[in-house]
Protein backbone atom coordinates (compact mmCIF):
# COMPACT_ATOMS: atom_id res chain seq x y z
CA UNK A 1 0.00 0.00 0.00
CA UNK A 2 2.67 2.58 0.50
CA UNK A 3 4.28 2.60 -2.68
CA UNK A 4 0.71 2.84 -4.38
CA UNK A 5 0.03 5.78 -1.58
CA UNK A 6 3.28 7.82 -2.54
CA UNK A 7 2.42 7.32 -6.09
CA UNK A 8 -0.88 9.16 -6.05
CA UNK A 9 0.18 11.40 -3.54
CA UNK A 10 3.02 12.62 -5.89
CA UNK A 11 0.61 12.46 -8.75
CA UNK A 12 -2.02 14.89 -6.65
CA UNK A 13 -1.38 16.14 -3.15
CA UNK A 14 -4.47 17.44 -2.62
CA UNK A 15 -6.23 13.98 -3.32
CA UNK A 16 -8.74 13.58 -0.06
CA UNK A 17 -7.98 11.15 2.49
CA UNK A 18 -11.34 9.14 1.28
CA UNK A 19 -10.45 9.17 -2.22
CA UNK A 20 -7.30 7.49 -1.47
CA UNK A 21 -8.95 4.71 0.61
CA UNK A 22 -11.58 4.07 -1.90
CA UNK A 23 -8.84 3.65 -4.00
CA UNK A 24 -6.89 1.82 -1.99
CA UNK A 25 -9.57 -0.40 -0.89
CA UNK A 26 -9.23 0.97 2.66
CA UNK A 27 -10.36 3.17 5.65
CA UNK A 28 -9.63 6.93 5.47
CA UNK A 29 -8.56 6.99 8.93
CA UNK A 30 -5.74 4.11 8.05
CA UNK A 31 -4.71 6.45 5.47
CA UNK A 32 -4.59 9.69 7.74
CA UNK A 33 -2.36 7.20 9.99
CA UNK A 34 0.53 6.03 6.90
CA UNK A 35 0.49 9.52 5.78
CA UNK A 36 1.30 10.55 9.50
CA UNK A 37 3.81 7.95 9.74
CA UNK A 38 5.50 8.70 6.60
CA UNK A 39 5.71 12.57 6.93
CA UNK A 40 7.06 11.51 10.72
CA UNK A 41 9.66 9.21 9.18
CA UNK A 42 10.68 11.81 6.97
CA UNK A 43 9.66 9.55 3.67
CA UNK A 44 7.23 12.19 2.56
CA UNK A 45 9.36 15.75 3.37
CA UNK A 46 6.53 18.19 2.40
CA UNK A 47 3.80 18.58 -0.25
CA UNK A 48 4.12 21.73 -2.41
CA UNK A 49 2.21 23.66 -4.99
CA UNK A 50 3.45 24.66 -8.44
CA UNK A 51 2.21 27.83 -9.62
CA UNK A 52 2.23 29.32 -13.06
CA UNK A 53 4.12 32.44 -12.42
CA UNK A 54 6.74 32.31 -15.28
CA UNK A 55 8.55 35.11 -13.78
CA UNK A 56 5.84 37.30 -13.70
CA UNK A 57 6.22 38.95 -9.45
CA UNK A 58 9.19 37.00 -8.87
CA UNK A 59 12.63 35.99 -10.60
CA UNK A 60 14.45 32.83 -10.54
CA UNK A 61 17.75 31.85 -11.12
CA UNK A 62 19.79 28.56 -11.39
CA UNK A 63 23.31 29.47 -9.60
CA UNK A 64 26.62 27.41 -9.93
CA UNK A 65 28.60 27.27 -7.43
CA UNK A 66 32.50 26.44 -7.15
CA UNK A 67 33.22 25.17 -3.63
CA UNK A 68 36.89 24.51 -2.59
CA UNK A 69 36.77 21.52 0.53
CA UNK A 70 39.12 22.18 3.50
CA UNK A 71 39.65 19.12 6.04
CA UNK A 72 36.36 18.85 8.33
CA UNK A 73 34.47 21.14 6.01
CA UNK A 74 33.11 19.02 3.16
CA UNK A 75 30.37 19.95 1.01
CA UNK A 76 27.75 19.23 3.13
CA UNK A 77 28.43 22.00 5.59
CA UNK A 78 28.37 24.25 2.75
CA UNK A 79 25.72 22.76 1.07
CA UNK A 80 23.64 22.57 4.64
CA UNK A 81 24.45 26.23 5.06
CA UNK A 82 23.29 27.96 1.98
CA UNK A 83 19.77 25.08 2.01
CA UNK A 84 18.73 27.21 5.68
CA UNK A 85 18.58 30.54 3.26
CA UNK A 86 14.83 31.27 1.99
CA UNK A 87 15.80 32.93 -1.19
CA UNK A 88 17.43 29.24 -2.55
CA UNK A 89 14.55 27.11 -3.02
CA UNK A 90 16.70 23.94 -4.14
CA UNK A 91 19.96 23.13 -3.15
CA UNK A 92 21.50 20.27 -4.79
CA UNK A 93 25.32 18.63 -4.86
CA UNK A 94 26.10 17.66 -8.50
CA UNK A 95 28.77 16.51 -10.43
CA UNK A 96 30.64 18.20 -12.98
CA UNK A 97 32.09 21.52 -13.81
CA UNK A 98 30.41 22.60 -10.65
CA UNK A 99 29.54 22.09 -7.49
CA UNK A 100 26.34 22.87 -5.66
CA UNK A 101 23.65 24.06 -8.15
CA UNK A 102 21.06 26.15 -6.45
CA UNK A 103 17.90 27.76 -7.67
CA UNK A 104 17.13 30.92 -6.07
CA UNK A 105 14.02 33.55 -6.42
CA UNK A 106 13.89 37.16 -5.18
CA UNK A 107 11.45 40.15 -6.56
CA UNK A 108 14.10 41.31 -8.86
CA UNK A 109 17.04 40.90 -10.80
CA UNK A 110 18.86 42.92 -8.15
CA UNK A 111 17.27 41.01 -5.37
CA UNK A 112 18.74 37.85 -6.69
CA UNK A 113 22.16 39.36 -7.55
CA UNK A 114 22.77 40.82 -4.45
CA UNK A 115 22.01 37.64 -2.38
CA UNK A 116 24.38 35.85 -4.71
CA UNK A 117 27.26 38.51 -4.06
CA UNK A 118 26.45 39.31 -0.66
CA UNK A 119 25.40 36.03 0.82
CA UNK A 120 26.89 33.09 -1.49
CA UNK A 121 30.18 34.19 -3.07
CA UNK A 122 31.52 35.79 0.31
CA UNK A 123 31.30 32.04 1.97
CA UNK A 124 35.67 30.92 2.67
CA UNK A 125 34.76 27.84 0.72
CA UNK A 126 32.98 29.46 -2.36
CA UNK A 127 35.37 29.82 -4.81
CA UNK A 128 33.21 31.38 -7.83
CA UNK A 129 29.34 31.46 -8.66
CA UNK A 130 27.68 31.76 -12.21
CA UNK A 131 24.04 33.39 -11.72
CA UNK A 132 21.80 32.08 -15.17
CA UNK A 133 18.20 33.90 -15.14
CA UNK A 134 15.50 32.31 -15.83
CA UNK A 135 13.27 32.82 -18.82
CA UNK A 136 10.56 30.78 -18.87
CA UNK A 137 9.22 27.60 -17.76
CA UNK A 138 7.91 24.63 -19.64
CA UNK A 139 8.17 21.70 -17.18
CA UNK A 140 8.19 21.78 -13.46
CA UNK A 141 8.21 18.54 -11.50
CA UNK A 142 6.67 16.82 -14.17
CA UNK A 143 3.80 19.01 -14.82
CA UNK A 144 3.73 20.63 -18.03
CA UNK A 145 2.83 24.13 -18.17
CA UNK A 146 0.32 25.42 -20.44
CA UNK A 147 -0.88 22.43 -21.05
CA UNK A 148 -4.42 21.41 -21.85
CA UNK A 149 -6.27 18.50 -20.70
CA UNK A 150 -8.86 17.37 -23.05
CA UNK A 151 -10.06 14.01 -23.83
CA UNK A 152 -10.14 13.78 -27.28
CA UNK A 153 -11.77 10.59 -27.76
CA UNK A 154 -15.08 9.65 -28.75
CA UNK A 155 -17.84 8.76 -25.83
CA UNK A 156 -19.10 5.53 -26.73
CA UNK A 157 -16.47 3.60 -29.33
CA UNK A 158 -16.40 -1.12 -29.39
CA UNK B 1 -31.69 5.47 -59.62
CA UNK B 2 -32.07 2.92 -56.65
CA UNK B 3 -28.40 2.45 -55.64
CA UNK B 4 -27.61 -1.40 -55.67
CA UNK B 5 -27.22 -3.17 -52.34
CA UNK B 6 -25.27 -5.86 -50.99
CA UNK B 7 -27.58 -8.69 -49.66
CA UNK B 8 -25.61 -9.57 -46.77
CA UNK B 9 -25.19 -6.25 -45.58
CA UNK B 10 -28.63 -5.85 -45.28
CA UNK B 11 -29.14 -8.23 -42.87
CA UNK B 12 -26.40 -6.87 -40.51
CA UNK B 13 -28.28 -5.13 -37.74
CA UNK B 14 -26.51 -1.61 -37.17
CA UNK B 15 -24.23 -1.40 -34.44
CA UNK B 16 -25.70 -1.64 -31.09
CA UNK B 17 -22.37 0.81 -30.23
CA UNK B 18 -22.94 3.65 -32.74
CA UNK B 19 -26.80 3.42 -31.76
CA UNK B 20 -25.70 4.19 -28.10
CA UNK B 21 -23.08 7.01 -29.11
CA UNK B 22 -25.74 8.40 -30.53
CA UNK B 23 -27.70 8.53 -27.41
CA UNK B 24 -25.08 9.57 -25.41
CA UNK B 25 -23.62 12.30 -27.84
CA UNK B 26 -27.11 14.15 -27.59
CA UNK B 27 -25.82 14.86 -23.65
CA UNK B 28 -22.80 16.64 -22.65
CA UNK B 29 -21.34 17.15 -19.64
CA UNK B 30 -21.49 13.13 -19.12
CA UNK B 31 -18.64 10.74 -17.82
CA UNK B 32 -18.31 8.00 -20.01
CA UNK B 33 -17.44 4.84 -18.95
CA UNK B 34 -18.47 3.08 -22.84
CA UNK B 35 -14.71 3.67 -24.74
CA UNK B 36 -13.09 1.23 -25.80
CA UNK B 37 -9.83 2.72 -25.80
CA UNK B 38 -6.50 4.41 -23.24
CA UNK B 39 -7.37 7.23 -22.09
CA UNK B 40 -3.88 7.88 -22.22
CA UNK B 41 -2.06 9.28 -25.40
CA UNK B 42 0.29 7.40 -27.12
CA UNK B 43 3.92 7.55 -25.76
CA UNK B 44 5.69 10.89 -26.27
CA UNK B 45 8.67 9.15 -27.56
CA UNK B 46 6.12 6.94 -30.33
CA UNK B 47 4.47 10.49 -31.07
CA UNK B 48 8.29 12.23 -31.78
CA UNK B 49 8.86 8.74 -33.56
CA UNK B 50 6.02 9.64 -35.97
CA UNK B 51 7.07 13.30 -36.10
CA UNK B 52 10.85 12.53 -37.07
CA UNK B 53 9.47 10.24 -39.92
CA UNK B 54 7.17 12.67 -41.33
CA UNK B 55 10.79 14.91 -41.01
CA UNK B 56 12.46 12.39 -42.77
CA UNK B 57 10.26 12.00 -45.95
CA UNK B 58 8.24 8.74 -44.64
CA UNK B 59 5.45 9.93 -46.72
CA UNK B 60 5.35 7.05 -49.42
CA UNK B 61 4.11 3.27 -49.92
CA UNK B 62 5.46 0.87 -47.66
CA UNK B 63 5.95 -2.82 -49.05
CA UNK B 64 2.12 -4.32 -49.02
CA UNK B 65 3.40 -6.51 -45.88
CA UNK B 66 4.67 -4.02 -44.20
CA UNK B 67 8.38 -2.20 -43.86
CA UNK B 68 11.02 -4.91 -43.63
CA UNK B 69 11.85 -2.85 -40.31
CA UNK B 70 8.52 -3.16 -38.35
CA UNK B 71 8.15 -6.96 -39.14
CA UNK B 72 11.60 -7.66 -38.08
CA UNK B 73 10.88 -5.54 -34.87
CA UNK B 74 7.04 -7.25 -34.47
CA UNK B 75 8.90 -10.54 -34.34
CA UNK B 76 11.59 -9.60 -32.51
CA UNK B 77 8.45 -8.41 -30.10
CA UNK B 78 6.53 -11.47 -29.94
CA UNK B 79 9.47 -13.97 -29.76
CA UNK B 80 10.59 -11.61 -26.31
CA UNK B 81 7.46 -11.47 -24.56
CA UNK B 82 5.14 -14.66 -25.77
CA UNK B 83 7.64 -16.99 -26.96
CA UNK B 84 6.63 -17.79 -30.43
CA UNK B 85 8.95 -17.06 -33.08
CA UNK B 86 7.88 -15.92 -36.48
CA UNK B 87 9.57 -15.32 -39.61
CA UNK B 88 9.55 -11.54 -40.62
CA UNK B 89 9.69 -12.28 -44.67
CA UNK B 90 6.79 -15.14 -44.54
CA UNK B 91 4.99 -15.07 -41.67
CA UNK B 92 3.77 -11.60 -40.43
CA UNK B 93 1.23 -8.80 -42.64
CA UNK B 94 0.95 -5.65 -40.96
CA UNK B 95 -2.13 -3.71 -41.59
CA UNK B 96 -4.91 -1.08 -40.93
CA UNK B 97 -5.91 -2.10 -37.62
CA UNK B 98 -6.72 -5.34 -35.81
CA UNK B 99 -9.95 -5.51 -37.40
CA UNK B 100 -8.59 -5.13 -40.96
CA UNK B 101 -6.53 -7.94 -40.09
CA UNK B 102 -9.70 -9.91 -38.89
CA UNK B 103 -11.77 -9.18 -42.40
CA UNK B 104 -8.42 -9.98 -44.00
CA UNK B 105 -8.03 -13.84 -42.47
CA UNK B 106 -12.06 -14.64 -42.58
CA UNK B 107 -12.16 -13.82 -46.14
CA UNK B 108 -9.04 -15.47 -47.10
CA UNK B 109 -10.24 -19.19 -45.72
CA UNK B 110 -14.02 -18.77 -45.92
CA UNK B 111 -16.32 -20.07 -48.67
CA UNK B 112 -20.23 -19.51 -48.50
CA UNK B 113 -21.54 -21.36 -46.43
CA UNK B 114 -18.73 -22.35 -44.30
CA UNK B 115 -19.22 -21.69 -40.29
CA UNK B 116 -17.03 -20.15 -38.01
CA UNK B 117 -17.22 -20.71 -34.16
CA UNK B 118 -17.21 -17.41 -32.19
CA UNK B 119 -16.81 -16.95 -28.57
CA UNK B 120 -20.02 -14.66 -27.25
CA UNK B 121 -19.96 -12.23 -25.68
CA UNK B 122 -17.26 -11.08 -27.70
CA UNK B 123 -16.06 -7.63 -30.11
CA UNK B 124 -18.88 -6.56 -32.13
CA UNK B 125 -16.75 -6.89 -35.34
CA UNK B 126 -16.49 -10.56 -35.49
CA UNK B 127 -19.85 -11.82 -36.71
CA UNK B 128 -20.64 -8.97 -39.25
CA UNK B 129 -17.16 -9.64 -40.98
CA UNK B 130 -17.54 -13.41 -40.72
CA UNK B 131 -20.72 -12.63 -42.67
CA UNK B 132 -19.94 -10.14 -45.11
CA UNK B 133 -16.91 -12.78 -46.37
CA UNK B 134 -19.98 -15.43 -46.77
CA UNK B 135 -19.62 -17.72 -43.73
CA UNK B 136 -22.32 -18.48 -40.98
CA UNK B 137 -21.14 -16.68 -37.49
CA UNK B 138 -21.57 -19.43 -34.78
CA UNK B 139 -22.04 -18.69 -31.32
CA UNK B 140 -20.72 -20.41 -28.33
CA UNK B 141 -20.41 -19.53 -25.21
CA UNK B 142 -18.54 -22.35 -22.94
CA UNK B 143 -15.58 -24.35 -24.20
CA UNK B 144 -17.77 -27.33 -23.67
CA UNK B 145 -20.16 -26.09 -26.51
CA UNK B 146 -17.74 -26.34 -28.91
CA UNK B 147 -17.44 -29.96 -29.41
CA UNK B 148 -21.55 -29.84 -30.03
CA UNK B 149 -21.92 -26.60 -32.36
CA UNK B 150 -18.86 -28.10 -34.47
CA UNK B 151 -20.09 -29.58 -38.42
CA UNK B 152 -18.55 -30.46 -41.46
CA UNK B 153 -18.86 -26.90 -42.22
CA UNK B 154 -16.97 -25.56 -39.63
CA UNK B 155 -13.42 -24.18 -40.59
CA UNK B 156 -12.60 -21.87 -37.96
CA UNK B 157 -12.68 -21.62 -34.32
CA UNK B 158 -12.56 -17.16 -33.74
CA UNK B 159 -11.93 -15.94 -29.69
CA UNK B 160 -10.12 -13.21 -28.34
CA UNK B 161 -8.56 -12.74 -24.86
CA UNK B 162 -8.15 -11.05 -22.32
CA UNK B 163 -11.74 -10.32 -23.63
CA UNK B 164 -13.58 -7.37 -24.64
CA UNK B 165 -16.26 -6.86 -23.15
CA UNK B 166 -16.06 -9.33 -20.28
CA UNK B 167 -12.21 -8.65 -19.42
CA UNK B 168 -11.93 -12.42 -19.01
CA UNK B 169 -8.76 -14.21 -20.11
CA UNK B 170 -8.48 -18.12 -20.74
CA UNK B 171 -6.34 -20.37 -18.47
CA UNK B 172 -3.32 -22.58 -19.99
CA UNK B 173 -6.15 -25.53 -19.12
CA UNK B 174 -8.84 -24.10 -21.40
CA UNK B 175 -6.85 -23.29 -23.83
CA UNK B 176 -5.20 -26.86 -23.92
CA UNK B 177 -8.79 -27.74 -24.13
CA UNK B 178 -9.32 -25.45 -27.25
CA UNK B 179 -6.23 -26.29 -28.70
CA UNK B 180 -7.16 -30.29 -29.06
CA UNK B 181 -10.65 -29.16 -30.36
CA UNK B 182 -8.95 -27.08 -32.99
CA UNK B 183 -6.17 -30.07 -33.92
CA UNK B 184 -9.23 -32.83 -33.50
CA UNK B 185 -11.34 -30.70 -35.98
CA UNK B 186 -8.64 -29.65 -38.30
CA UNK B 187 -10.26 -25.78 -37.39
CA UNK B 188 -7.95 -22.98 -38.02
CA UNK B 189 -7.72 -21.16 -34.76
CA UNK B 190 -8.28 -17.35 -35.10
CA UNK B 191 -7.14 -16.03 -31.88
CA UNK B 192 -7.20 -12.08 -31.18
CA UNK B 193 -4.76 -11.46 -28.89
CA UNK B 194 -4.82 -7.35 -28.70
CA UNK B 195 -5.30 -6.99 -25.29
CA UNK B 196 -2.35 -9.39 -24.17
CA UNK B 197 0.09 -6.84 -22.95
CA UNK B 198 -3.06 -6.06 -20.47
CA UNK B 199 -3.15 -8.63 -18.13
CA UNK B 200 -3.18 -8.28 -14.36
CA UNK B 201 -2.24 -11.28 -12.40
CA UNK B 202 -1.24 -13.98 -14.60
CA UNK B 203 1.31 -13.99 -17.81
CA UNK B 204 -0.58 -13.84 -21.03
CA UNK B 205 -0.33 -17.70 -23.20
CA UNK B 206 -0.40 -16.91 -26.41
CA UNK B 207 -2.58 -19.13 -28.24
CA UNK B 208 0.40 -20.65 -31.06
CA UNK B 209 3.10 -21.38 -28.14
CA UNK B 210 0.66 -24.45 -27.72
CA UNK B 211 2.25 -27.51 -28.98
CA UNK B 212 1.31 -28.08 -32.32
CA UNK B 213 -1.23 -24.69 -32.71
CA UNK B 214 1.62 -22.52 -34.59
CA UNK B 215 0.55 -24.24 -38.10
CA UNK B 216 -3.05 -24.03 -37.09
CA UNK B 217 -3.46 -20.15 -35.41
CA UNK B 218 -3.69 -16.63 -37.27
CA UNK B 219 -2.55 -14.97 -34.24
CA UNK B 220 -3.97 -11.23 -34.82
CA UNK B 221 -2.85 -7.93 -32.47
CA UNK B 222 -2.09 -4.82 -32.55
CA UNK B 223 -0.35 -1.38 -31.13
CA UNK B 224 -3.87 0.45 -30.22
CA UNK B 225 -4.49 -1.11 -26.70
CA UNK B 226 -1.31 -1.97 -25.19
CA UNK B 227 0.75 1.80 -26.60
CA UNK B 228 -2.46 3.22 -26.67
CA UNK B 229 -1.96 4.04 -29.90
CA UNK B 230 -5.33 3.61 -31.63
CA UNK B 231 -5.58 6.84 -33.91
CA UNK B 232 -2.21 5.48 -35.64
CA UNK B 233 -4.62 2.20 -37.24
CA UNK B 234 -1.99 0.03 -36.78
CA UNK B 235 -2.78 -4.30 -36.57
CA UNK B 236 -0.89 -7.19 -37.72
CA UNK B 237 -1.10 -10.80 -38.35
CA UNK B 238 1.27 -13.84 -37.60
CA UNK B 239 -0.12 -16.65 -38.99
CA UNK B 240 1.57 -19.89 -41.76
CA UNK B 241 3.31 -18.73 -44.73
CA UNK B 242 -0.14 -19.80 -47.14
CA UNK B 243 -2.55 -17.44 -45.13
CA UNK B 244 0.08 -14.40 -44.82
CA UNK B 245 -0.12 -14.46 -48.44
CA UNK B 246 -3.28 -14.79 -49.29
CA UNK B 247 -4.34 -11.91 -46.53
CA UNK B 248 -1.49 -10.04 -48.20
CA UNK B 249 -3.38 -10.67 -51.56
CA UNK B 250 -6.25 -8.69 -50.70
CA UNK B 251 -5.17 -6.08 -48.41
CA UNK B 252 -2.55 -5.12 -51.54
CA UNK B 253 -5.85 -4.55 -53.28
CA UNK B 254 -7.94 -2.75 -50.34
CA UNK B 255 -5.64 -1.17 -48.57
CA UNK B 256 -1.66 -1.30 -50.22
CA UNK B 257 -0.48 -0.79 -46.96
CA UNK B 258 -0.60 0.46 -43.67
CA UNK B 259 0.38 4.12 -42.65
CA UNK B 260 3.70 4.68 -43.53
CA UNK B 261 4.20 7.19 -40.55
CA UNK B 262 2.82 5.18 -37.68
CA UNK B 263 4.71 1.97 -39.25
CA UNK B 264 7.81 4.08 -38.13
CA UNK B 265 6.29 5.38 -34.78
CA UNK B 266 5.46 1.24 -33.99
CA UNK B 267 8.81 0.44 -34.03
CA UNK B 268 10.04 2.69 -31.06
CA UNK B 269 6.70 1.28 -29.28
CA UNK B 270 7.84 -2.39 -29.43
CA UNK B 271 11.41 -1.61 -28.78
CA UNK B 272 11.42 1.36 -26.37
CA UNK B 273 8.02 1.79 -24.34
CA UNK B 274 8.12 -1.44 -21.60
CA UNK B 275 8.23 1.27 -19.08
CA UNK B 276 5.33 3.26 -20.52
CA UNK B 277 3.30 0.04 -20.54
CA UNK B 278 3.77 -1.19 -17.10
CA UNK B 279 3.07 2.03 -16.11
CA UNK B 280 -0.21 2.01 -17.97
CA UNK B 281 -0.99 -1.30 -17.03
CA UNK B 282 -0.60 -0.49 -13.07
CA UNK B 283 -2.83 2.14 -13.32
CA UNK B 284 -5.55 -0.02 -14.94
CA UNK B 285 -4.95 -2.56 -12.50
CA UNK B 286 -5.68 -0.22 -9.53
CA UNK B 287 -8.64 1.14 -11.23
CA UNK B 288 -9.99 -2.44 -12.10
CA UNK B 289 -9.83 -3.30 -7.81
CA UNK B 290 -11.51 0.00 -7.39
CA UNK B 291 -14.65 -0.46 -9.54
CA UNK B 292 -14.99 -4.13 -8.53
CA UNK B 293 -14.92 -2.88 -4.55
CA UNK B 294 -17.61 -0.53 -5.70
CA UNK B 295 -19.63 -2.55 -7.27
CA UNK B 296 -19.54 -5.19 -4.79
CA UNK B 297 -20.40 -2.61 -2.63
CA UNK B 298 -23.73 -1.95 -5.07
CA UNK B 299 -24.85 -5.49 -4.09
CA UNK B 300 -23.68 -6.80 -7.81
CA UNK B 301 -21.98 -9.77 -8.33
CA UNK B 302 -18.82 -9.37 -10.20
CA UNK B 303 -15.88 -11.31 -10.91
CA UNK B 304 -12.37 -9.76 -10.82
CA UNK B 305 -11.73 -9.56 -14.61
CA UNK B 306 -7.92 -10.74 -15.29
CA UNK B 307 -7.43 -8.24 -18.36
CA UNK B 308 -8.52 -5.68 -20.71
CA UNK B 309 -10.35 -2.68 -19.39
CA UNK B 310 -13.96 -3.62 -19.25
CA UNK B 311 -15.87 -5.12 -16.26
CA UNK B 312 -19.28 -6.89 -17.93
CA UNK B 313 -21.61 -7.25 -14.50
CA UNK B 314 -25.17 -8.42 -14.72
CA UNK B 315 -27.34 -5.73 -13.55
CA UNK B 316 -30.55 -7.64 -13.54
CA UNK B 317 -30.19 -9.66 -10.75
CA UNK B 318 -29.52 -6.64 -8.21
CA UNK B 319 -31.60 -4.05 -10.07
CA UNK B 320 -34.71 -5.96 -11.98
CA UNK B 321 -33.72 -3.91 -14.63
CA UNK B 322 -32.31 -4.64 -18.26
CA UNK B 323 -29.20 -3.47 -19.95
CA UNK B 324 -30.35 -0.95 -22.12
CA UNK B 325 -32.99 0.92 -19.26
CA UNK B 326 -30.16 0.45 -16.83
CA UNK B 327 -27.93 2.38 -19.29
CA UNK B 328 -30.73 5.16 -20.76
CA UNK B 329 -31.58 6.20 -16.64
CA UNK B 330 -28.31 6.05 -15.72
CA UNK B 331 -27.27 8.22 -18.29
CA UNK B 332 -29.96 10.48 -17.87
CA UNK B 333 -30.63 10.69 -14.09
CA UNK B 334 -26.79 10.86 -13.01
CA UNK B 335 -25.13 11.27 -16.70
CA UNK B 336 -22.79 8.22 -16.72
CA UNK B 337 -22.65 6.67 -19.97
CA UNK B 338 -22.01 2.47 -19.98
CA UNK B 339 -22.85 0.41 -23.05
CA UNK B 340 -25.69 -2.07 -22.34
CA UNK B 341 -24.77 -5.74 -22.88
CA UNK B 342 -27.67 -6.15 -25.41
CA UNK B 343 -25.18 -4.40 -28.13
CA UNK B 344 -22.74 -7.51 -27.16
CA UNK B 345 -25.73 -9.71 -28.48
CA UNK B 346 -29.77 -10.07 -27.29
CA UNK B 347 -28.53 -12.79 -24.98
CA UNK B 348 -26.54 -10.38 -22.66
CA UNK B 349 -29.39 -7.81 -22.45
CA UNK B 350 -28.98 -8.32 -18.79
CA UNK B 351 -25.64 -6.83 -18.31
CA UNK B 352 -23.93 -3.31 -19.20
CA UNK B 353 -20.19 -3.05 -20.31
CA UNK B 354 -18.14 -0.95 -18.11
CA UNK B 355 -14.95 0.39 -19.43
CA UNK B 356 -12.44 2.11 -16.99
CA UNK B 357 -9.77 3.16 -19.43
CA UNK B 358 -11.26 6.60 -17.29
CA UNK B 359 -9.06 8.94 -14.58
CA UNK B 360 -9.49 7.40 -11.06
CA UNK B 361 -10.75 11.26 -10.26
CA UNK B 362 -13.58 10.83 -12.72
CA UNK B 363 -14.17 6.90 -11.95
CA UNK B 364 -14.96 7.96 -8.17
CA UNK B 365 -17.69 10.70 -9.05
CA UNK B 366 -19.15 8.09 -11.91
CA UNK B 367 -19.57 5.58 -9.41
CA UNK B 368 -20.79 7.64 -6.50
CA UNK B 369 -23.46 8.94 -9.17
CA UNK B 370 -23.94 5.46 -9.98
CA UNK B 371 -24.67 4.00 -6.55
CA UNK B 372 -26.60 6.44 -5.99
CA UNK B 373 -29.10 5.42 -8.95
CA UNK B 374 -28.80 2.07 -7.99
CA UNK B 375 -29.92 2.87 -4.18
CA UNK B 376 -32.81 4.92 -5.77
CA UNK B 377 -34.13 1.71 -7.65
CA UNK B 378 -35.12 0.36 -4.04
Amino acid sequence: MKQKLLALLTKNPRISASSLAKILGTTAAKIEAEIQKLLKSGEIVGFATILNSNGQDEITAMVEVRVTTQRGRGFDEVGERLAKFPEVVNAFLISGSHDLNLLVKGKSLADVANFVNRKVAVLESVTGTTTHFLLKKYKEDGLIFGEKVSDQRLKVSA
Amino acid sequence: MKIPSNKILETIPPSGIRKFFEIVAENPDVISLSVGEPDFDAPWSVREAAIAALENGATHYSANRGSSELRGAIAKYFARKFGVAYSPEKEILVGNGASEIFDLVVRSVLNPGDEVLLFAPSYVMYAPLVALAGGTPIFVQKISEIAKKISPKTKALVFGYPSNPTGATFTKSELTKIAALVERNNLLAISDEIYAELSYETKHISFASLPKMKAQTATISGFSKAFAMTGFRLGYLLAPENLVAAANKIHQYCALCANSISQVAAIEALENCDAEVAKMRAEYKLRRDFCVRELRKMGFTVQKPAGAFYLFPNIRKRTGLSGDDFALNLLKKERVAVVPGSAFGAEFADHIRISYATGLAELETAFERMAHFVQSLK
